[in-house]
């Protein structure tokens, strides 16, 4: 991978090392998201792709490697035995530019959904509120939760509090979505109606980045397959191959394992 | 005098109050959970006290404790019935005011916290003890109160280091316990900061014990957490 | 009966003004020493909290020692320690004589650095039940240290504090009764007073109990409704 690659990227890696004590959860990982790509990243529980995930909007700083969003890099530096970023207001200027939705929703509690949703735009991009609620209200009328912008979060199903999740990370503009097991937390009946979200905005053509256990949809929405084992790739192609021809015996295996069930 | 001889002197003179210290908390942390506990039965038990216990419980933690051991050291002797009543050969000396206002002060606290131990009895094992034939008074003495005083225990604790700190005030009322010699001290000599480290000390190590023992209590009443833990 | 009505009314004969007045010192200093007690229990609370192991040993030694000892002798330090220093000083400066310092200051300190080893905990452990995810979506959508603290853990942590805060300021306003005993004339020393020289010491006694549980039933109605206002949304409806 190449410099030019980076910098026409959405968001890309390069020889990604991180460890959390003893344990070496990521060992060299590159990885170039062009825009308007749809990657999901499969693999077992500890094969790092949280990890992986996480370390984009630096939510982790690896220990070796390198972080680029759109193209610009994150400076990191030595400091004190632990790697850190050079200049905070950079990190925080490329989070807000990317969209991160977690496993458990992590919505604010002591605010509406619609608070959820329009605090960051209007504090951390200081857009004006007036655009950054109607944008919102547009959003909440995407993920179907028109009705409930000024209920408390608590007050919400599971499905609900991560339609509002994502909802929120749409309203940052991200250059990419970032999406971290993102049904792994619901019961089943509530996950149906979050994947008929994410598939929606996959079929915009946004650039997102998916780690998930759901093979069939990621087989169905993805447009490049990542198999992560041990805490490096041990396959990638276009989720055709991955999930019907692989060339890796344990992805083979594994992916059997999961679209069965 | 030496920085060193004036620690020692003090600290000699600290520990002669350090009985009466430890006789004010003991005596009124005694009376005051027998209080509590018969505090906390009746506001459970019976629909007539309920509402005098929550009054008296809100009165005596609604007000500072000083100025409850005044009412009983001053105030009380405004009336001549008072004054000419058996009670007044108690009443008018310091030692038994004292132990009276803290007794009533921590079983206001203390009725509380056993109440809480009393909410936290599982009602099947009421009803285990109801089928076995027990009676209102066994069940209480046999089975619900263990339970609640083992639930109340820890709370508990943190009450009576509390209370040995609340003897400090009865050195208002004329008692030379260890808080009150140490004023004395202080307004002889100026040495604020010897006589507090002197004195604190001598509390840190009294409640430090007192903690230790709660601890050890807990861990014999309650051999089952001991073994869980290994 | 009458009389005690004369003695505690209004006006020339009785002490109504002077109760009055002793009523807000009390709440003075209590806010005071409250005050200062959160100060000292944020910071009490972030050195817990940080990675350095002496700040650490600094706050278990603060809370330890000041939870252990009797408020009492916390305020006779300050009261005559506090003195002895600015006497030294002035007699270096040349002046003679005992300079005792401010009642109302050697109070809000004293109570407030007992109060705030109490309040070390309660903040230390607020901020522990934030749950964590909350916070890392805050960093996620690029939010600096500031704005977090303004926006998200701030009133987080505040929700979370508010039974444990509201318990210390009645505890506060109690301890101030304490602080008579430097001279400083409030409720608990006015009554104390009254009760001296009127010869009804328990009508005086009897008012001191009325006027602070009228102080301790109103913050206590007044600190419900802020935790119901925290509290809004926070649970399952």
């Amino acid at each position: 991978m190449d410099d030019t690659a980076i910098a026409a990227s959405a968001v890309a890696v390069r020889n990604l090392h991180k460890r959390f004590g003893d344990l070496e959860v990521l060992k060299g990982v590159n990885l170039t998201a062009a825009t308007g790509e749809v990657i999901s990243i499969i693999g077992a529980s500890g094969s790092g792709k949280s990890t992986l995930l996480r370390c984009i909007p630096l939510l982790e700083v690896p220990e070796q490697g390198e972080v680029a969003i759109a193209g610009e890099v994150v400076r990191l530096i030595q400091h004190r035995g632990r790697r850190q970023p050079v200049d905070a207001a950079q990190v925080n200027r490329l989070r807000a530019s990317l969209g991160f939705v977690f496993q458990s929703f992590n919505l604010w509690q002591h605010m509406t959904v619609l608070q959820n949703v329009v605090e960051a735009p209007i504090h951390v991009q200081r857009r004006p509120r007036a655009e950054a609620v109607a944008e919102a209200e547009a959003l909440l009328e995407k993920v179907g939760l028109a009705d409930k912008r000024h209920v408390w979060p608590a007050q919400l199903s599971g499905g609900q509090q991560q339609r509002a999740a994502i909802a929120r990370a749409l309203a940052m503009r991200p250059r990419a979505l970032l999406f971290d097991e993102p049904t792994s937390a619901l019961d089943p009946e509530l996950v149906g109606e979050v994947l008929l979200v994410i598939r929606g905005l996959a079929e915009e053509g946004r650039t997102m980045l998916i780690v998930t256990h759901e093979m069939a949809f990621a087989a169905e929405v993805s447009t490049r397959t990542i198999f992560l084992h041990d805490g490096g790739i041990e396959e990638e192609g276009p989720p055709s191959r991955i999930f019907r021809n692989p060339e890796s015996e344990r992805c083979r295996q594994f992916v059997q394992r999961h679209l069965n069930r | 005098m030496t920085e060193i001889d004036f620690l020692a002197d003090t600290m000699r003179r600290l520990l002669v109050g350090v009985p009466l210290t430890i006789a004010l908390a003991v005596v009124s942390v005694a009376c005051g959970m027998a209080l509590a506990i018969a505090l906390a039965v009746l506001r459970a038990g019976s629909r007539i006290a309920e509402p005098l216990v929550r009054a008296y419980v809100f009165v005596l933690r609604g007000t500072p404790l000083l100025l409850q051991i005044f009412m009983i050291y001053y105030g009380l002797g405004q009336f001549s019935w008072v004054r000419n009543s058996i009670a007044w050969d108690l009443l008018r000396q310091p030692w038994w005011c004292a132990i009276l206002a803290l007794s009533l002060n921590t079983a206001a606290y203390g009725s509380e916290i056993v109440r809480g131990g009393l909410n936290s009895v599982p009602s099947g094992a009421v009803e285990a003890a109801r089928v076995a034939g027990m009676t209102a008074l066994t069940r209480y003495r046999r089975i619900v109160l263990p339970i609640a005083m083992r639930q109340a225990l820890p709370a508990y604790g943190n009450e009576m280091v509390i209370m040995v700190k609340s003897t400090s005030l009865a050195s208002i009322i004329t008692l030379m316990e260890v808080t009150g010699i140490a004023y004395a001290i202080i307004s002889e000599t100026y040495r604020a900061i010897e006589v507090f480290l002197c004195a604190g000390t001598i509390y840190l190590v009294l409640n430090f014990l007192l903690t230790r023992g709660i601890g050890a209590l807990e861990r014999r009443l309650n051999p089952q957490l001991g073994q869980a833990a290994h | 009966m009458f009389s005690s009505v004369a003695l505690l009314g209004f006006g020339q004969q009785g002490w109504g003004d002077q109760l009055l007045l002793a009523t807000l010192m009390t709440l003075a200093v209590s806010v005071a020493a409250f005050l200062a007690g959160i100060g000292f229990g944020i910071l009490g609370a972030w050195a817990k909290l940080s990675r350095a192991g002496w700040a650490h040993v600094a706050a278990d030694t603060y809370t330890t020692v000041m939870r252990g000892i009797p408020d009492l002798l916390v305020i006779y330090l300050f009261y005559f320690g506090g003195s002895g220093a600015v006497s030294t000083l002035a007699h270096l400066l040349g002046a003679q004589g005992f300079y005792g310092i401010n009642p109302f200051m050697v109070g809000t300190l004293a109570v407030g650095i007992v109060s705030g080893a109490y309040q070390t905990e309660v903040l230390r452990g607020a901020y522990l039940a934030i749950p964590t995810g909350e916070l890392e979506a805050a960093r996620a959508v690029g939010m600096g240290r500031m704005l977090m603290l303004r926006r998200i853990t701030g009133p987080r942590l505040l929700h979370y504090a508010l039974p444990g805060l509201g318990n210390m300021w009645q505890q506060v306003l109690k301890e101030s009764a304490l602080i008579s005993v430097t001279g400083l004339v409030e409720l608990m020393r006015q009554v104390h007073i009254g009760a001296g020289s009127s010869g009804q010491p328990f009508v005086f006694y009897l008012a001191g109990f009325t006027l602070y549980l009228v102080l301790t039933t109103a913050s206590g109605g007044f600190l419900r409704l802020a935790e119901a206002h925290s509290a809004r949304g926070q649970r399952r409806a």
